[in-house]
């Protein structure tokens, strides 16, 4: 490998990787860079990457900028297949950067060499092995793979890490991400056997579907978890301003995380409360979690977390509350949380916990301890150990609280990866997540996407009309043919260029019915007094059609009135919101909610990325209160679950069928009762011409 | 002139007062001018210069004098010329009051009267009745009526009552005109000089690009798609330090990033907007302050604009029967 701007100055970044590499043990050649120099750190120099005699498979690149794609070239003519490009000076620093870095990427492409970078830390690999960053700390050996898009992150990582006892297969600094990203080094370590958890610091995903499609694959062999940073509304503005990458939104990557297995966090501290766990326990078969403690009050804190956080406490079979109340003093508390009292030595919790652990109904063990008189913290440690030895199926979690009473003992819990937390929350918190992750990797994912029906010229002549006419807003008239082209339910009625025409129509129709203005300047029609309900005759359509036409020309005289849709009154439902909202980043996001005025209020929803399939829409139905009131809500009928159902479904197909389509709102939706289907009562759609 | 004639141009009053060399003149004149390669001093092609307040110049000055004067300059203009096309203002009743109204001075000029409207409502077509019945009466010829700018959700009643309205009382359309938004919109670039803005990415696109509406940059990202989807061709108007709003904007179809208060944004927007071809300018008043001088501009032919010189000649020769109406006139 070639170190190119390798230096003999100490403390200078090219110097640093040269030691850093030689000090990894990297057992391949190492072979400087620099023009100015013969020999650096007992390794011949060479004056330029062309003139080394032997093949050369890495680069790692340390030269300005403006440089950089030069020395690429030499690197892609020498045949060099992977670039590390440590330099920063490219798109970061405005458009001249962006141009450069352009240039470099092009190189690359242009001779079949990967690369890291530009703006970068570097890479570690713990067991190859070797070290290409410019980090003054060095990486103990683990099974973490950590991934970052920020290289300060990860030399602070590196300098805490060994502190902490935590090991790394792989740490790779993302920088600009130019050819390699997240992504493809998520796909690359599912296959590397010595990464057992992979840990993702983000700040934004560009390639979203990509991204969902590998996660997913992914997580069914080992967890990621990730702490994407730039959620709240000063934090998308911060990422915006680093990255330049529009931020989808926090509601997209959140559903994208849960629907590809994703562990998702919030802190860089749980990322690595969740990664220790992750990658040295077992995953639990289920939620049941048993609490040993030797404090009422640390137990009573884990209880209360274990139900907060959606994890059950487990019931102890028969024969386990037997063997407790022969191991423990009359006292002690033998159902969970299992009290092993303060006067606990380590030989007592070494044999409560050989019980629980037996125990079947038990999936995992949180032990807690606090330092009282008798209590043996490093012999407890040892008796924890043994018995997590004893039982490797079921993951153990320690809680030491304390300081230097404990300290001991929890640096011997690390060193033999028993997971320890200064407190009961975050130990509860991370295994919470290691419960959701094993729920994910034993269902089973793989579900027919429903096929339908559907009248697709229709919906692409009114997409082409709006796209010459230069509407990106759909009127309310082709918004209600695309819903029958596919099949989803709508009020009787029609569009009306006039009066005689709409008298027509609702003749035809029957009376009562609705009027609403189509105008394709009028967003809010009720603001102007452009819908008018419950009309009952011609006389009253007459009278509502006039009225309308003088508001909109008083109230929006600059508003090209197209006409008025005609439409049947229909009985009330339970009205509810099916919505789409093109994420920039991980495509059609498809909500279900309850509807009505109270909708900004309650935000009552819930979210999943299409393709829809029917248990997905189910779910997404079941995780809302909604879903309460349309299974029927204190003895009312029960209402027809099957067709909201069938709706989002057909909606999911549209929105796939059709890229154009940016949002879709059906606001509300009326369910009605079992068997008697729903209908789209007004619906919305925004299309964007821009791919 | 594609016909071989020699065509001319005759502004008897000039209205819009804009500064041009030393003198102040109409903006339809220099268009004009420009347009049909008229030689002629500005003077000769308009010769009366009128402001909002004309009444009071005109009732200051003799009327002979004003009459003679036209008279003179439309007899300079007309020597060599096979057709002169006359623009009057506003409406055929204006300087009434004064006794020089269009038709009177059609009337001394030997003139016959085409009218030119936008018609979107009935009392639009009342009106060019009673203007046409009040031609009739003053003894002026009258050619007909071209329709301009009209929507397309208009066109269907425009040919079930009104076109037979018209025809019933004499009055010939020779064509209808749509409205294209290129016609009334401003380029980008006119934004720019309007603002004298500074441009920090795709100077190159400024021309290219008109914009249809503004919309100000303030909400929450999440919101910001939303709204920004629903509107084709538009500027928006936020802070350097909205990147959020910024890359928002440019994932929907925009024309132009207008930056306000002086803030430059981060490196990583000014890629993007480049890499999407969209303009970015940067002006250092506040968003009220830009908006309200944004209220000035109104997309309206200019001189010296020659692409929308272009889309006029191609929408008359489209959508209007000039060749017969030449006929008619020759004719008539």
């Amino acid at each position: 490998m070639a170190v190119v701007g390798a230096s003999r100055q100490e403390g200078s970044v090219g110097n640093r990787i040269l030691t850093n590499i030689i000090e990894s043990g990297f057992n391949g050649s190492i072979y400087p860079i620099n023009p100015k120099a013969d020999e650096l750190c007992g390794l011949k120099c060479y004056r330029s990457i062309l003139e080394v005699e032997e093949p050369v498979d890495l680069a790692v690149i340390a030269v300005p900028a403006a440089i950089v794609p030069e020395v690429a070239r030499q690197a892609g003519e020498k045949g060099v297949k992977g670039l590390v490009v440590i330099s920063a000076g490219f798109r970061e620093m405005g458009q001249e950067g962006a141009k450069l870095e352009k240039d470099l990427l092009d190189i690359c492409r242009k001779y079949g060499m990967r690369m890291v970078g530009p703006n970068c830390l570097g890479v570690i690999n713990t067991s190859v092995p070797i070290n290409t960053t410019f980090a003054s700390s060095k990486a103990l050996p683990g099974r973490i793979a950590f991934l970052s898009q920020s290289g300060a992150l990860c030399s602070a990582i590196l300098d805490w890490a060994p502190m902490e006892g935590i090991g790394f297969s792989v740490i790779v600094s993302l920088g600009n991400s130019a050819d390699l990203n997240v992504i493809d080094f998520i796909e690359a370590l599912k296959d590397d056997s010595g990464t057992h958890v992979i840990a993702c610091y983000v700040e934004g995903i560009n390639e979203g579907e990509r991204f969902l499609k590998v996660a997913k694959e992914t997580s069914r062999v080992k967890p990621i978890v990730i702490f994407k940073a730039g959620v709240t509304n000063f934090g998308i503005r911060a990422v915006s301003s680093h990255t330049g990458s529009m931020a989808g939104s926090a509601v997209a990557y959140e559903t994208a995380f849960k629907e590809a297995g994703v562990i998702s966090v919030n802190s860089v501290e749980e990322l690595f409360d969740n990664a220790k766990a992750f990658a040295y326990q077992p995953i639990p078969r289920g939620r049941n979690v048993t609490i040993v403690t030797n404090a009422g009050g640390p137990g009573i804190v884990a209880t209360d977390s274990c139900e907060n956080f959606g994890l059950s406490l487990s019931w102890l079979s028969t024969e386990t509350i037997e063997a407790l109340r022969a191991i423990l003093p009359l006292h002690a508390s033998v159902i969970n949380p299992v009290d092993v009292l303060g006067d606990a030595t380590a030989e007592r919790y070494l044999k409560v916990l050989q019980v629980v652990l037996k125990d079947h109904g038990v999936d995992a063990v949180v032990v807690i301890l606090s330092p009282q008189a008798v209590t043996e913290p490093l012999k407890t440690a040892e008796a924890i150990i043994q018995a997590q030895r004893e039982n490797p199926e079921k993951p153990v979690l320690a809680v030491f609280m304390g300081g230097e009473g404990v300290a001991e003992a929890v640096k011997l819990l690390k060193e033999n990866r028993i997971p320890v937390y200064e407190f009961p929350e975050k130990a509860v918190k991370t295994l919470r997540n290691m419960a959701v992750y094993g729920e994910f990797i034993s269902e089973h994912h793989e579900e027919e996407i429903p096929e339908f029906e559907r009248d697709l010229t229709a919906v692409k002549r009114i997409i082409e009309r709006a796209r010459i006419e230069n509407r990106t807003v759909l009127l309310s008239p082709e918004t209600k043919a695309i819903m029958k082209a596919y099949g989803i339910m709508v009020p009787e009625g029609g569009f009306a260029q006039n009066l005689r025409q709409a008298i027509t129509i609702a003749n035809s129709i029957g009376y009562p019915v609705a009027l609403k203005i189509v105008s394709p300047h009028i967003v809010h029609k009720t603001d102007i007094g452009g819908v008018a309900l419950n009309i009952k005759s011609d006389y009253e359509l007459e009278n509502a059609y006039d009225a309308m036409m003088r508001n909109a020309a008083t109230l929006m005289p600059q508003a090209r009135v197209y006409g008025v849709e005609v439409q049947k009154m229909v009985p009330p439902g339970k009205e509810v919101i099916v919505g789409v909202h093109r994420d920039p980043q991980f495509g059609p996001l498809i909500m279900f909610g309850l509807g009505g005025i109270y909708v900004n209020l309650i935000k009552d929803v819930s979210f999943r990325l299409t393709p829809l399939s029917k248990r997905k829409a189910y779910d997404m139905i079941m995780e809302t209160k909604a879903y309460t009131l349309l299974r029927g809500f204190r003895g009312e009928v029960p209402s027809d679950v099957e067709s909201v159902v069938d709706v989002l479904l057909r909606v999911s197909r549209l929105i796939m069928d059709f890229w154009e389509i940016a949002e879709l709102d059906i606001n509300p939706l009326f369910v009605y009762e079992k068997g008697k289907n729903s209908l789209a009562l007004d619906v919305k759609i925004t299309l964007s011409f821009k791919r | 002139m594609d016909e071989g004639l020699k065509v001319g141009y005759f502004k008897p009053f000039s209205w819009s007062n804009v500064p041009y060399g030393n003198i102040r003149t109409d903006e339809d004149v220099l268009l004009m001018r420009e347009v049909l390669d008229i030689q002629e001093d500005l003077r000769v092609i308009s010769p009366v210069q009128l402001g909002y307040y004309y009444l009071e110049k005109l009732s200051a000055m003799d009327r002979d004098v004003i009459f003679e004067t036209i008279e003179e300059s439309y007899k300079k203009l007309a020597a060599n010329k096979d057709l002169i096309v006359v623009e009057m203002v506003r409406d055929v009743f204006f300087g009434s009051s004064v006794s020089l109204s269009a038709l009177e001075i059609c009337k001394r000029l030997g003139l016959k009267v085409l009218m030119v409207s936008s018609v979107h409502t009935d009392a639009v077509i009342d009106v060019t009745v009673a203007e046409k019945n009040h031609i009739s009466w003053m003894n002026v010829p009258f050619l007909g009526l071209v329709m301009d700018g009209v929507a397309d959700a208009d066109l269907d009643r425009i040919k079930r009552v009104y076109m037979p309205l018209l025809e019933k009382n004499g009055i010939k359309v020779w064509g209808i005109i749509p409205d294209k938004t290129e016609m009334r919109s401003p380029t980008a670039l006119e934004i720019k000089e309007l603002l004298n803005a500074e441009v920090l990415a795709c100077e190159d696109k400024l021309g290219e690009v008109i914009v249809e509406k503004y919309l100000i940059g303030a909400m929450t990202p999440d919101a910001a798609l939303k709204y920004f989807r629903a509107s084709p061709r538009k500027a928006v108007i936020t802070g350097g330090d909205r990147p959020d709003i910024c890359l928002a904007a440019l994932e929907t179809d925009t024309s132009l990033l207008l930056l306000t208060g002086n803030i430059h944004p981060s490196p990583v927007v000014l890629n993007k907007a480049q890499e999407r071809g969209v303009p970015v300018i940067l002006v250092p008043y506040d968003t009220y302050t830009t908006v309200n001088m944004l209220q000035d501009i109104a997309g309206k032919i200019k001189y010296g604009d020659k692409k929308r010189i272009k889309l006029a000649k191609q929408l008359v020769e489209e959508n209007v029967d000039w060749r017969g109406l030449l006929k008619f006139l020759q004719g008539a």
